[in-house]
């Protein structure tokens, strides 16, 4: 299995793939502080506090998310786009094996790129907060816990989109899927069950509590959005290997 | 020594029989060529061999075992399915080092290989500007890349120019003088007759015959494969259209 991780992690290296997703969400990241100190204060924009180091920790990581989650759908997708599926299934032949190794791999990438994150972001908005005089507390306002969480939820990303991309074995179907579902499915779904906090049991919603400070009455804790999450991980998941089985490429 | 055996082997694609009963075995230490016309059910063959598609019923073995089961693949059978198997973004290089990582092969074997297949110049150049046979040549070094007694080859000279035919023949037969088992499919006969010890003969997904190239031209009387070939395959091919009308 090792060695399947270290060829999947070469793969992700040897295309631009991964450079790029992560040079824009490292520039995002140190972007963002810069922009809500410079905007802080001004037309109704409120003023820097102790706690916004845990805004700017925050407010990258749908973007990261999102990126992460790309990295996963073309890593798999794109075996069977550029036909690079030939030569992995002769090198492992046990198909669950290699989906296994393509799973941890975009979850230790998503973990490491929610790092990065975490730290351009902090030492961005520490810069920021300094040169505006407000305090630095980077263990209070619950930036510990962020600092966690945000990374742990990217690599959940992560594995969702190497399971859309092996489920859906196509790109362009696995993009125009995560958009549609992202975009149309779940703010429809609510709307047409009347069930307005289904929202919360649908993956975006889902990522959003998981990262959420505080909870108001009819969301999820945190801890039950992240099982929420894993759930829909380990759906998508199980569903790729029973269809594996019966599949040919 | 890898044997290879298929076992009445057959594919349907819903009424389609693309392959129907195969029981062969090539000699191991010998080269084998796999013959028929396009559609005979040569690839479906090879990639039910390499557990790329599943039988309907029967069975294709490696040493006794199907391709999914065996220990350390590469290092038994090397195999060129396609030669479009490759990242337009990746080099030539990489594309094999990501095989090589993955199969615990040493790094140094991907530059060996390289060379031997004569693509060390255009080693670090993305395989999205590879021209068709360097793609081929490619895909012949990643067969290569676990040094494996047995070789698979799936139309490899399909797509080059005729320098490149010249240099793969000579890369075959140098392979089968270090005593390695070689199976190559081929729909161009007169090409394959100069390299192949054994020939398969398939037409329709069915077997038509497996013999020595030799003994097969002595006993048919015929004055080369492709005669011999056009021979038997043609009574199959009436007796199909008998069947059909």
């Amino acid at each position: 299995m090792r060695s399947l991780i270290a060829a999947e992690l070469l793969k992700l290296r040897t295309t631009r793939m991964l450079a790029v997703c992560v040079g824009v969400v490292v520039l995002f990241a140190a972007a963002l502080p810069i922009f809500s100190g410079a905007a802080a204060g001004h037309r109704g924009e409120p003023a820097l506090a102790a706690s916004s180091l845990a805004d700017f920790l925050h407010a990258p990581a749908q973007l990261t998310g999102a990126a992460v989650l790309l990295i996963g759908l073309l890593a798999a997708a794109g075996e069977f786009h550029h036909r690079t599926i030939f030569s992995a299934r002769l090198e492992e032949p046990r198909t669950t094996r290699l989906l296994a190794a393509k799973l941890i791999t975009l979850a230790a990438v998503g973990v490491v790129v929610g790092f990065a994150m975490d730290v351009v972001a902090a030492v961005t908005g520490a810069i920021v907060l300094a040169r505006h005089h407000v305090a630095i507390e980077p263990l209070a306002h619950g930036v510990p816990r962020l600092a966690v969480v945000l990374p742990a939820v990217i690599a959940l990303q992560g594995i969702l989109g190497v399971a859309i991309g092996a489920l859906l074995r196509n790109t362009a179907a696995a993009v125009g899927a995560t958009l549609v579902w992202a975009f149309i499915i779940e703010g429809i779904m609510p709307i047409v069950t009347n069930q307005p906090h289904l929202t919360n049991w649908l993956p975006s919603g889902a990522i959003r509590e998981v990262t959420s400070s505080h909870t108001p009455a009819g969301q999820l804790v945190p801890v039950a959005a992240a099982a929420v999450l894993l759930a829909y991980a380990a759906v998508l998941v199980t569903a790729t290997v029973m269809l594996d089985r019966s599949r040919e490429i | 020594m890898a044997r290879i055996e298929f076992h009445n082997l057959s594919k349907r694609y819903g009424p389609v029989s693309a392959v129907d009963g195969l029981t062969f075995s090539p000699t191991p230490g010998r080269i084998t060529g796999f013959v028929g016309a396009n559609g005979a059910g040569k690839s479906t063959t090879i990639r039910m061999l390499l557990g790329l598609t599943r039988p309907s019923s029967g069975a294709a073995t490696i040493d006794g075992r199907p391709y999914a089961e065996l220990r350390d693949p590469l290092r038994s059978i090397g195999a060129m399915v396609d030669p479009n198997v490759f990242h337009p973004r990746r080099t030539g290089r990489d594309a094999l080092r990501v095989i090589a990582r993955a199969a615990e092969i040493p790094a140094p074997r991907v530059d060996h290989v390289l060379a031997a297949v004569g693509l060390t110049n255009a080693a670090r150049r993305r395989t999205g500007g590879y021209s068709t046979g360097m793609r081929q040549r490619l895909a012949l070094a990643a067969a290569l890349l676990g040094d494996p007694d047995t070789l698979v080859l799936d139309e490899p000279a399909n797509g080059l120019d005729p320098e490149g035919v010249h240099w793969l023949r000579g890369l075959i037969k140098s392979l089968a003088v270090e005593g390695r088992t070689v199976f190559v499919s081929s729909h161009l006969l007169a090409e394959l007759a100069q390299t192949i010890d054994d020939v398969v003969i398939i037409a329709h997904g069915r077997l038509i015959t497996h013999a020595p190239v030799a003994d097969l031209i002595a006993r048919a009387n015929g004055p080369s494969l492709e005669q011999v070939y056009l021979e038997l395959t043609q009574s199959l091919t009436d007796s199909r259209i008998k069947e059909t009308s």
